[in-house]
């Protein structure tokens, strides 16, 4: 395995958990702004291309930061967004999963 | 060429995880999707999203919720009181979240008895937390205003991609109590 040093078990589940908490929270506030202005906001380009990039590069500096190198990053990374692709609302979990896959079969 | 061929020797098991994890993956996607065109197609509301609404309508009245109505339409449920419905579509039934949660059960442990087994139940044990989530949302629709609301909702969605993480992080020890070495 070569993904880069991977944080220690206690580091890794605080920045897993604390990434799973913050996605939340830009989801649920672009969720309930959908309510608020009573449109989807999500269906205007700009705004919906903010919101994908910001949840990317959450993602990004997630695994960045419990330890994998650039060219992982970029591979789960993809990984995460094939499987949000096809069910929506799963990009961070399936991210985490990955990085917890790394650590279990390494 | 060697390059490759070495990292892909040394990450083997890595590699292995992830083509088991988007086989299961799209295959569950697969036989889910087709079986939303055909209730589609034959005018229903598929099952899954009924069954988490009726659940999640038997919770709330569980937890003193009075008046609770519940009625479904094609497009999804309304369940609550009155004024203060919480509207449960098909993408709030949870199944896609499960089956991410299935896919990894056999990404990591393959396609044997106790990873099959695991799977099946947790696709009803993450349902599970998604009817006390969806049926705690109704109860608490009633009080406070939208910061509390927002607030609740906040932390009913950290708790169902939490039981998913939670599950991930028990499967050793899952593993463990069904006997593997």
């Amino acid at each position: 395995m070569d993904g880069g040093q991977i944080a220690e078990s206690r580091r890794f589940w605080l920045w897993s958990v604390g990434f799973l908490m913050l996605s939340m929270f830009v989801s649920i506030i672009v969720g309930e702004e959908k309510h608020a202005l009573g449109f989807d906001p999500l269906g205007i380009p700009w705004v919906r291309n903010l919101y994908a990039g910001l949840k990317i590069a959450l993602g990004i500096a997630y695994v960045r930061i419990v330890g994998f190198r650039w060219a992982w990053v970029a591979g789960l990374v993809v990984f995460a967004l094939v499987v949000r692709t096809f069910a929506e609302g799963t990009f961070t979990v399936a991210l985490i999963g990955a990085a917890m896959a790394y650590r279990v079969v390494k | 060429m060697e390059a490759l061929s070495i990292w892909i020797r040394s990450n083997r098991a890595f590699l292995g995880f992830i083509v088991r994890f988007l086989v299961t993956f799209f295959v569950l996607s697969f036989l889910y999707s087709l079986y939303l065109v055909v209730v589609k197609r034959n005018g229903d509301l598929d099952m899954v999203t009924y069954w988490i609404s009726r659940l999640s309508h038997e919770t709330a009245l569980f937890m003193g919720v009075a008046d609770c109505e519940w009625s479904c339409f094609l497009d999804g449920c309304y369940v609550g009181r009155e004024g203060r419905m919480v509207n449960i579509l098909e993408g709030c039934n949870g199944l896609r979240l499960a089956i991410v949660y299935a896919a990894y059960v056999i990404g990591i442990g393959g396609w044997t008895w106790r990873s099959l087994v695991q799977a099946f139940v947790g696709l009803f044990v993450v349902q599970l937390f998604n009817v006390v989530r969806i049926g705690s949302l109704i109860a608490l629709r009633d009080h406070g205003g939208d910061t509390y609301f927002f607030f609740i909702k906040y932390v009913f969605g950290v708790f169902i991609y939490g039981s998913i993480v939670l599950l991930w992080i028990l499967k050793p020890r899952i593993d463990q109590w069904m006997g593997a070495k």
